[in-house]
């Protein structure tokens, strides 16, 4: 379990926080409009080690709980979203037994302040709903820095999570461990981390914002 | 091949018994005089490519007995002196004729062969043909055909796999680079690395900008770069330079020549070496590794007849480099030792037929063979770490016909054949293509302000689709001062052999890329063992690849308001289309993808170019160019956006975005003065780049406003001493004030001083 060590702190103690937040929410409803007050969590999500190629291991993530899920419960709809190398898997179609799915859309992520209700893609055998080429481009040999695996700007992932009550967007921001800038180009080892902003509706609505 | 030689000889023995006899004789009697009228002694005179020669006597005069009556074609030369070429008609008269040698420094207009296959004044043709002399280049100093292209406007070097070349802001790839009039072959990536050829034997470069197809065919797109080696004109001659400089660059040349009566021999030598620089002071391996090259070069031409002459050029040329890189990372790097071999020749045997007064015929074969080696050792144990090769063949066999049907109308046309041949070990068997082509050519000149030629080329080829290339161009002369100049054509660029035959899977990754030639069969090979997991395109649904295409348009004005001041304008656009990129045709069970070569961009370049010459007075000349230069990319999107109520809805966006790595704006300045009391030369240049595309840090295939480089000015200068117009020293200093830029200007070393002999011994 060596890959998940070094990974699994930080998402933790982003897991606590998040829960110390919901139970502050918890506590503090009591406006009454007919529609329930909004609970959106936002989190920047660091370094989820999944290796690349030959070292690579499924990682199992759970947006809302914001925490890394054993690869025991992959049958399961506890997790949202999984990675693998440059893969992402949604908790749907062949993927998982989850009502999951994603949409990647074309706009920032401060300009994505509701989740749309349909339309949402999941993973099949040949197409995955969050497809590689939209959420990363690889500069290849001849890019500067070449042979490296680089998010796409401009592109949101909302994600439907596996209970189909939720809707999530999010922002992945590098491919390598610590988040280096691209004057950095990092070594190979460092390969196969994810950071991500993400932000979840916990109260059932789309309001993303 | 044995056809080729069966009506070779044909045509010998035809034309052979063609001669004629038995004309009336006539006498000349001459004097050669320098533009001051002093006597020329031992001038050379020659009459008919050698057939007749004398030397002038001292009082410069010389005399030829019994000629045939009717036309001749006269030179007369001596060293230090510019060879007159001029043709003569000879009635039953004695006549006395007095000819004017000019000084070389002396710049008369040229006589260029690229516009139209045939030797042409400068001046007459529509097409706008840039020259660069020898006199040119001796003043610059500089001793690569990179450094030469530099300094001209319009032109710039970029760097990738190689110093290439950037016309109109098309990439190396798109220029046809030509010795003679015959191809020069062996690129890497697309660039023809400029550093390989010396200019050491050049008479002059010939560059047309705009696309040529219609007479050179494939490649021709962006231009045509047409380097005239240079020939004797005296019995003898004998010439040695030498050059050193920073990072011990060495450039030796030898040139030799010999003619007797009706056999011309030019030989040519050169050795260029340097122990290369690094950019970066840290860096493990240099920028520019340690290298050394060879380069020689034989021509020679025997008059068989009055109408036949045989011509052979050979060429050869070869490099050794030697590196330092390393694997893995660079606080805890494995060295490695790089070797890299780089060698091509070539062959051309060249027929010439006067088949009758007006007409001729050019039957030639071209044989060319690049190739390349390259190792990588462990520095430690000396075991082999990786070796690539690269072996390509190319043939070219060409009929040629020029009639001149009279002043008014004349035509060339010519048919042939290429055959190419390539071995490497990322390409699937030892590929092969074989194409054909014919084109012609009719120039109609009603009168002598009016000049319009039509012409249109054919290639057929056995690995995509056939070509048609028409060509249209006109030339006015609204005044004597003012030419107005207009051109219409297609070009094209074949798809490369990566591009066709390309097999290639990366043993880490596990990615593949085929050429299109062959990636049916690959992808069924890779179904059949079970590795496809999904066709993103129905195999027999795909289309034939097609060449690259162009449509160009240029227009220009020449004015010469007087003799000492001349201004050319020229604007120009390129509408690109099928130009060829890779994208992904299949996805691979193991998660990586199938690319391919399709047809998928399109692109426009547009600009104006500019170049203004003063002489105000007789030492001093000055040029200055300037290019404006607008590149774009078309960029079809479709964007997955939300309407307001948050649904999502898909948006076509079509826009043309500026491309990487070209200036808007480069401009060039130089001033040239000659001190003829002391027979001193000097000379400042400038070139400047504005602000360009540097690297595309967000992926979206175009220049965003923060993606920008600034600008930047590169100085030159030389100062040359001759004596007795034979023996010169040159001092000089290349990037005066030490510019450099290593992320992405790898040709531009720092501030370089040399100093140079030329000794012209006989």
């Amino acid at each position: 379990m060596f890959p998940f060590k070094k990974a699994l702190s930080l998402p933790l103690l982003a897991a606590a926080i998040a829960f110390l937040f919901t139970a502050c929410d918890d506590s503090g409803t009591g406006v009454d409009n007919g529609e329930e007050p909004s609970k959106i969590e936002t989190d920047t999500v660091e370094d989820i080690h999944t290796g690349i190629f030959s070292t690579a291991q499924y990682v199992y993530y759970n947006l809302r709980e914001n925490k890394i899920v054993e690869s025991t419960d992959s049958a399961s709809t506890k997790w949202d979203i999984a990675f693998y190398g440059t893969d992402i898997y949604t908790n749907s179609g062949t993927s998982g037994p989850g009502e999951g799915g994603a949409i990647v859309l074309d706009q920032s992520f401060d300009a994505t302040e509701i989740a749309p209700s349909e339309n949402y893609n999941t993973d099949t055998d040949t197409l995955l709903a969050i497809p590689g080429d939209k959420w990363y481009r690889y500069t290849g040999r001849k890019g500067d820095p070449a042979h490296t695996v680089l998010p796409l700007d401009n592109k949101t992932i909302v994600v439907r999570t596996a209970d189909g009550e939720h809707y999530t967007k999010i922002n992945i921001l590098s491919f390598y461990k610590g988040n280096p800038t691209i004057e950095e180009t990092p070594p190979m080892e460092d390969t196969g981390y994810y950071t991500f902003d993400y932000a979840i509706q916990l109260n059932g609505t789309r309001k993303l914002k | 091949m044995k056809n080729f030689w069966c009506f070779t000889l044909f045509i010998v023995v035809t034309a052979g018994t063609l001669s004629v006899k038995g004309q009336p004789t006539s006498s000349l009697t001459g004097k050669v005089l320098t533009a001051d009228e002093q006597p020329i002694v031992n001038a050379h005179i020659t009459i008919d490519n050698n057939h007749y020669h004398t030397v002038s006597d001292t009082q410069g005069m010389f005399d030829f007995s019994s000629m045939p009556a009717g036309t001749h074609k006269i030179v007369i030369s001596h060293v230090g002196y510019k060879p007159l070429h001029k043709t003569i008609e000879l009635d039953n008269q004695p006549e006395v004729l007095t000819f004017h040698l000019k000084s070389k420094r002396y710049q008369s207009s040229a006589v260029v062969v690229t516009a139209t296959r045939t030797p042409r004044d400068i001046e007459e043709v529509p097409e706008p043909v840039t020259v660069i002399s020898d006199k040119q280049i001796e003043a610059l100093g500089n001793n690569r055909l990179s450094t030469v292209l530099a300094e001209q406007t319009g032109l710039s070097l970029t760097s990738n796999h190689g110093t290439g070349l950037q016309v109109q802001g098309f990439t190396s790839e798109y220029t046809k680079i030509m010795i003679n009039g015959q191809p020069l072959i062996g690129r890497t990536a697309g660039t023809f690395n400029l550093d390989r050829i010396t200019v050491g034997n050049i008479k002059q470069i010939e560059i047309i900008k705009g696309p040529s197809s219609a007479l050179w065919g494939s490649d021709a797109l962006a231009g045509v770069v047409n380097i005239i080696t240079q020939e004797g004109t005296r019995p003898f001659e004998l010439g040695v330079d030498a050059r050193y400089g920073t990072n011990q660059t060495m450039d030796l040349g030898l040139d030799l020549s010999a003619r007797r009566k009706g056999w011309k021999n030019d030989v040519y030598f050169n050795r260029n070496s340097s122990q290369g620089y690094s950019l970066s002071p840290n860096a493990l391996s240099q920028t520019v590794p340690e290298y050394a090259n060879y380069t020689g070069s034989y021509h020679t031409e025997v008059t068989v007849s009055d109408r036949i002459d045989t011509e052979f050029q050979g060429r050869y040329y070869r490099e050794t480099q030697n590196s330092i890189d390393y694997l893995g990372s660079r606080d805890n790097p494995t060295m490695l030792d790089g070797e890299a071999l780089q060698e091509d020749y070539s062959l051309s045997p060249t027929l010439h037929f006067n088949l009758a007064s007006k007409t001729r015929a050019e039957l030639s074969h071209y044989f060319s063979r690049y190739r390349t080696d390259t190792q990588l050792h462990y520095q430690q144990g000396d075991s082999l770490y990786n070796r690539s090769k690269f072996d390509q063949y190319f043939n070219k066999t060409e009929l040629q016909l020029n009639q001149n049907w009279n002043a008014i109308h004349a035509t060339t046309a010519g048919a042939g054949y290429k055959h190419e041949q390539l071995k490497a070990k990322r390409y699937a068997g030892s590929p092969i293509f074989n194409s054909y082509f014919g084109f012609i050519q009719h120039e109609w000149m009603p009168n002598d302000r009016l000049d319009i030629i039509g012409g249109l080329r054919y290639d057929a080829h056995s690995e995509y689709s056939s070509q048609l290339s028409p060509k249209l161009s006109a030339r006015y002369e609204l005044f004597t001062w003012l030419d107005l100049r207009a051109s219409a054509g297609s070009g094209f660029k074949a798809p490369d052999f990566r591009q066709l035959f390309l097999n290639f899977t990366n043993p880490t990754v596990g990615y593949s890329v085929f050429g299109s030639s062959n990636l049916k069969e690959k992808i069924r090979s890779l179904q059949a063992d079970g590795k496809i997991k999904q066709i993103l395109q129905p195999l027999d649904q795909l289309k034939e690849i097609k060449a690259e295409h162009s449509w160009a348009y240029n227009v220009g004005l020449n004015l010469q308001p007087k003799e000492q001041l001349s201004l050319r304008i020229n604007l120009f656009r390129n509408n690109v289309n099928n130009l060829i990129e890779s994208a992904p045709i299949a996805h691979k069970t193991n998660g990586q993808s199938v690319f391919s070569y399709f047809n998928l961009e399109e692109v426009y370049t547009q600009g104006i170019e500019a170049q203004l010459r003063w002489n105000p007075v007789r030492q001093l000349k000055i040029t200055a160019g300037y290019q404006l230069l607008d590149a774009r990319r078309k960029i079809e999107e479709t964007k997955t956006v939300q309407d307001d109520n948050g649904e999502i809805v898909e948006k076509n966006a079509v826009s043309y975005e500026p491309m990487f790595n070209r200036s808007k704006h480069t401009a060039n300045l130089k001033v040239f003065y000659n001190w003829q009391a002391l027979d001193i030369d000097a000379n400042i240049r400038g070139k400047w780049h504005g602000k360009y595309g540097r690297m595309d840090t967000n992926g979206n295939n175009f220049v965003d406003s923060d993606e920008y480089q600034d600008g930047y000015m590169t100085w030159n200068t030389a100062i040359a001493k001759t004596i007795q117009n034979r023996y010169t020293l040159q001092l000089g200093v290349e990037n005066l004030f030490d510019f450099t830029r290593p992320g992405d200007l790898s040709y531009l070393p720092g501030r370089k001083f040399y100093a140079k002999f030329s000794l012209q011994l006989y």
